[in-house]
């Protein structure tokens, strides 16, 4: 029996490969695109999987009661050594790290890297395998350092490096050698090693260069062992058959014994699970972009399915013959049902296997689009093969199974006469209504955040990022030092291709550090408000050029009348003060700290972060009291750029030879800023090109088989003297209502889901109505050119030869 | 073999009704063949497929070997109907996908029969049809006097206790056409009770008994024995 089913499903679809071609290609685009966000889904979900006892391992997150006092993946130092050594009973392990980056050098090779200092317990608390090298002694000498395996390729060319030793730069450009003294194998997606810049495009600095913290001195950190030090990303690994939540006494506990007060009041520190933190962290970043593609995925998934469904109900009126010629043999629905799902499923088969081949080359588009690294094929379990199988029978099924019902419930008689008569032709019209609605609404999506994104970078930011650029310098945060970084600054300022030069801590980026509550002199200090705090010397504005009211020289001034600040206008109205002009000249302070700072200048409000945010209020230090500085800024003259950056990276090598000259334009930082916008945007523009060729499939394949039924209509029409063009409008028409319904449908779903995206930005574009009559107006061309080419073969045919047919 | 009683079927659309078969009755015995004759409309076909047991009916009774069948389920008309009643029809209504082999085998599959005894079994059928050397082409590739032999072939290949034939020589010439009626007639002989729809006189002329219907009623009945 099975033999036969196979046998026809086979001959079938040889005899109607054009329909069985639109099929399987449908299917097939459906599933790469479920495949592939599949893997992306799958991938995510072993992040941090594969760390060794991961089921009990979390990390200690900061609550702050006053916003951006510090940051939330951090904790207090000594708190997760504390927890280990009074709470034995609770604690297996705990592992704290320092991340900072600097200058690793071997014979000629010289790059910025990403280390953590951290404690010895990396290595074998994780799991982590060592290729080379002793896992219980590897870090216990001073000056050692493990590395991985990719970084021992890119410094040695070979894995084996243990014993090899690599040189090291300190923030003050101390060189110092280190042993090596283990290789790890390359490290998998995790919230240990890859805890801040898994999402970033520029994995450069991921850490993969690991040293003990006892190393913090020549680098000149903050050790691990003050109470007030809360930069520090804490992991603990509980005790078997411990919850998360029994640490939170524990935590108050210490908290009570040894935190200050002000920080026993301001934090709160919650353990969080490893899996959880991945995906909640970035407001649920992770979640979010599973969540959406997934969705996406299946709507396109639907959308082939539908167009399985429709083009073999369609279809049937060849099918008519067989199905009545069986019934009058005594076949049994049942086995007609099964008839039409082998076929369905052969279908399926053919897609998913074609979805395979095609799975590696297509693969990083998505990882592009998406930004992580996908994972390979051969790096599945095993089980996945029943997971996949499973996937074939499910569509399969949900693809034949209506087909199926449809044409073996026809009555004998009626089919052996080839009467279709499929009286749920309203059905058919709302499933191919339901693909022009899905795409209509991926289409206006993709409308709309092009918009908003073209919005972040063509809005006035407020300081012009155009033909800026930066990059990190050694640190030497002592008067000598900052004195030295001007004169390099003043240098580089002569050459002729640079017109402003400036030093600072931050640059526009939103990546900031500190933040200090800051209170009008005279007023309360409870009344402080907490601002985020650059370190920048005068020049700063002008490279930016951003607009201050009253040019100020901070070193002239400051012999005047002691220490001088510049604030912006937000951080003047919440001080206080309504006209932010008002400020200039009075006196603002540090709570706690000793400097009155006189007001000399309003900057005009400017994006600092992202326009997710409102602008903040922002407190501009002086580079001279501050003396922190990493970057050297440069506003570069129009022209050609690559001389202009040669010439930059010759004076670089003079001036500051210890570092390579490591360069970022503006606009690629803002992009970083964006990344998650612009990975969505890409997802979208993808999925829409998806969705229109899946309804162009489906167009294809219903626009021939109405054709081919109306063939003796079209006959009449043209005997009685249509011409070619009417015949096209008829056809056409069919279309236009389904379009127009679902249109209405899509509008007002389109309408609610953007607003709500775009309700997560403080500064957004106000949706017009230009997107949705955009979309449905490009929808509406498309569908008709394709529908005037199908057709047009049928309304061209001599009217005799479409009589004869019958 | 087969007793209906005053058999009624209406169509009915929207506006109109239609009688297709109105207090129609007869007998068929074992062994007969009956050929059923009328204007086009007057009901021929809808009382061969109730007797095939493809359409139910609006009123009157069935009895099919004895058994009550007037209100038999599908599933289980279905069942008497492979078992028991083979079809001829005007349009060989054989499946395009098929060999000629399979189409005449299928009946055997839906009755369960073993492979090796379908083997058997259809080539039997082939021979004595004599068109085995055509076993292995598909039914578009043979004249239509051969496809209404794979036809014919096909109803007789599970030894059905009745053959039904709807216009079995309508489309086709005169030559097959009287070759077609010869096998319904020596099948005829070897046992099968056949009844045949026709406009033909001349193949009428072939039966034991000519129904004459009008109207979807029965109007004469001739016997020609």
């Amino acid at each position: 029996m099975f033999q036969n089913y196979f046998k026809i499903a086979w001959r079938n679809l040889k005899k109607y490969r054009f329909y069985a071609a639109i099929n399987v290609l449908g299917l097939f685009t459906g599933i790469v695109f479920t495949l592939l966000i599949g893997v992306y889904v799958w991938g995510e979900l072993q992040v941090n999987r594969r760390l060794r006892n991961s089921e009990r391992q979390c990390i200690l997150l900061s609550d702050w009661k006053i916003p951006n006092k510090g940051v939330d993946f951090a904790t207090i130092g000594p708190l997760a050594k504390r927890l280990k050594e009074d709470y034995p009973t609770l604690v297996a392990n705990y592992y704290r790290f320092d991340g900072i980056s600097s200058i690793i050098s071997k014979g000629e090779k010289r790059f910025r890297e990403g280390i953590q200092l951290g404690d010895k317990s990396l290595l074998v608390m994780f799991g982590f395998k060592m290729l080379y090298g002793n896992k219980k002694t590897a870090l216990s000498n001073p000056y050692s350092v493990v590395i991985t395996a990719n970084k021992a390729l890119k410094y040695f060319g070979k894995k084996n490096v243990v014993g090899e030793t690599i040189t090291i730069q300190n923030f003050k450009g101390e060189e110092r050698a280190f042993i090596i003294s283990g290789v790890f194998e390359d490290l998998s997606v995790n919230s240990v090693t890859h805890l801040n810049n898994k999402n970033s495009p520029n994995t450069t600095l991921r850490p993969e260069i690991f040293t003990s913290q006892d190393m913090c001195a020549f680098f000149g950190r903050v050790d691990f062992d003050s109470w007030n030090n809360f930069y520090i990303p804490s992991y603990i690994e509980l005790k078997e058959g411990v919850a998360v939540d029994d640490l939170k006494e524990p935590i108050n506990n210490l908290m009570k014994l040894y935190a200050s007060k002000a920080i026993q009041k301001d934090l709160s520190v919650t353990p969080t699970l490893l899996a959880d933190f991945y995906f909640e962290k970035d407001n649920g970043l992770v979640k979010k972009m599973v969540y959406t593609l997934s969705t996406i995925g299946l709507f396109i998934l639907l959308m082939a399915i539908i167009n399985f469904i429709n083009i073999s109900v369609s279809m049937s009126g060849s099918r008519m013959k067989e199905i009545g010629v069986r019934k009058v043999l005594g076949g049994k629905q049942s086995q007609f049902i099964s008839q039409f799902l082998i076929e369905s499923f052969i279908l399926v088969l053919v897609a998913t296997i074609l979805a395979l081949v095609a799975f590696s080359s297509i693969k990083p588009v998505l990882s592009q689009i998406v930004g992580t690294e996908m994972p390979k094929l051969t790096t599945f379990p095993l089980y996945m093969i029943f997971v996949l199988v499973g996937f074939v029978c499910v569509v399969g099924l949900l693809a034949g199974l209506y087909p199926a019902f449809v044409l073996s419930s026809l009555k004998a008689v009626a089919s052996l006469k080839g009467k279709l008569e499929i009286k749920n032709v309203s059905f058919q019209k709302s499933l191919v209504g339901f693909q022009f609605s899905v795409a209509l609404l991926i289409l206006i999506s993709a409308f709309i955040i092009t918009q908003q994104v073209d919005y972040f970078f063509n809005k006035d930011l407020g300081y012009n990022k155009d033909y800026v650029l930066s990059a990190q310098v050694p640190r030497d945060w002592t008067d000598k030092g900052v004195k030295k970084m001007e004169t390099i600054r003043a240098e580089f300022e002569k050459l002729p291709e640079i017109n402003k030069a400036s030093v600072s801590f931050e640059i526009p980026n939103g990546n900031n550090g500190n933040f200090f509550p800051i209170h009008r002199v005279g007023s309360a200090s409870n009344e402080s408000i907490s601002m985020l705090s650059l370190s920048v010397d005068e020049h700063y504005f002008d490279t930016y050029q951003i607009h201050i009211e009253e040019s100020l020289h901070w070193a002239d001034e400051d012999k005047k009348e002691g220490p001088i600040i510049v604030v912006n206008e937000t951080a003047a109205r919440a001080l206080g003060w309504d006209n932010p002009m008002d400020a200039l000249g009075e006196k603002i302070k540090i709570k706690g700290g000793v400097f009155d700072y006189t007001i000399r200048g309003i900057a005009k409000d400017f994006h600092f972060g992202s326009m997710t945010q409102q602008i903040q209020p922002l407190a501009f230090f002086n580079l001279n009291i501050f003396l922190t500085y990493r970057y050297l800024n440069f506003k570069v003259k129009p022209g050609d750029m690559q001389s202009t950056i040669s010439n930059i990276q010759k004076k670089w090598s003079q001036l500051i030879p210890e570092s390579p000259f490591d360069y970022h334009f503006m606009d690629d930082s803002l992009k970083e800023l964006y990344t998650s916008e612009i990975k969505f945007r890409k997802a979208v523009y993808n999925a829409s090109l998806l969705s229109l060729a899946i309804v162009l499939l489906g167009i294809v394949g219903l626009v021939s088989l109405s054709a081919h039924k109306r063939i003796k209509e079209v006959g009449i029409r043209k005997v009685l003297g249509a011409s070619t063009f009417k015949i096209i409008l008829l056809f056409i028409k069919e279309f236009t209502i389904i379009i127009v319904i679902a249109s209405a449908i899509a509008i007002p779903i389109a309408y609610y889901v953007m607003n709500e995206w775009l309700n997560n930005y403080v500064y957004r574009i106000s949706m017009s109505a230009q997107p949705f009559f955009g979309s449905i107006l490009a929808l509406m061309i498309v569908a008709f050119l394709f529908i005037g080419l199908m057709s047009f073969k049928t309304a061209n045919t001599n009217p005799i030869k479409s009589l004869k047919t019958e | 073999m087969i007793k209906v009683t005053d058999l009624e079927k209406y169509y009915s659309t929207e506006e109109i009704k239609t009688i297709a078969l109105n207090q129609f009755s007869f007998e068929v015995k074992q062994g007969e063949f009956i050929a059923v004759m009328g204007p086009s409309g007057c009901g021929k076909s809808t009382l061969l497929n109730i007797i095939g047991l493809l359409d139910d009916v609006d009123g009157g009774s069935f009895i099919f070997n004895g058994e009550d069948v007037t209100h038999y389920n599908e599933r289980k008309r279905a069942n008497l109907r492979k078992h028991n009643i083979g079809f001829v029809f005007q349009s060989f209504n054989l499946i395009d996908q098929l060999t000629v082999f399979e189409n005449v085998e299928l009946p055997l599959i839906y009755i369960g029969m073993k492979k090796a005894d379908r083997k058997k079994r259809v080539h039997e059928v082939l021979e004595k049809m004599q068109i085995m050397h055509r076993r292995n082409h598909f039914p578009q590739q043979l004249s239509g006097g051969q496809q209404q032999r794979v036809a014919v072939a096909r109803a007789v290949v599970n030894n059905p206790k009745l053959i039904l034939a709807d216009e079995p020589t309508g489309n086709l010439d005169s030559s097959n056409g009287n070759e077609v009626m010869e096998l319904l007639t020596e099948l005829n002989d070897q046992g099968a009770t056949i009844i045949m729809v026709t406009h033909s006189e001349h193949d009428a002329k072939y039966s034991h008994r000519i129904v004459r219907m009008l109207d979807g009623q029965k109007v004469t009945e001739v016997s020609l024995v």
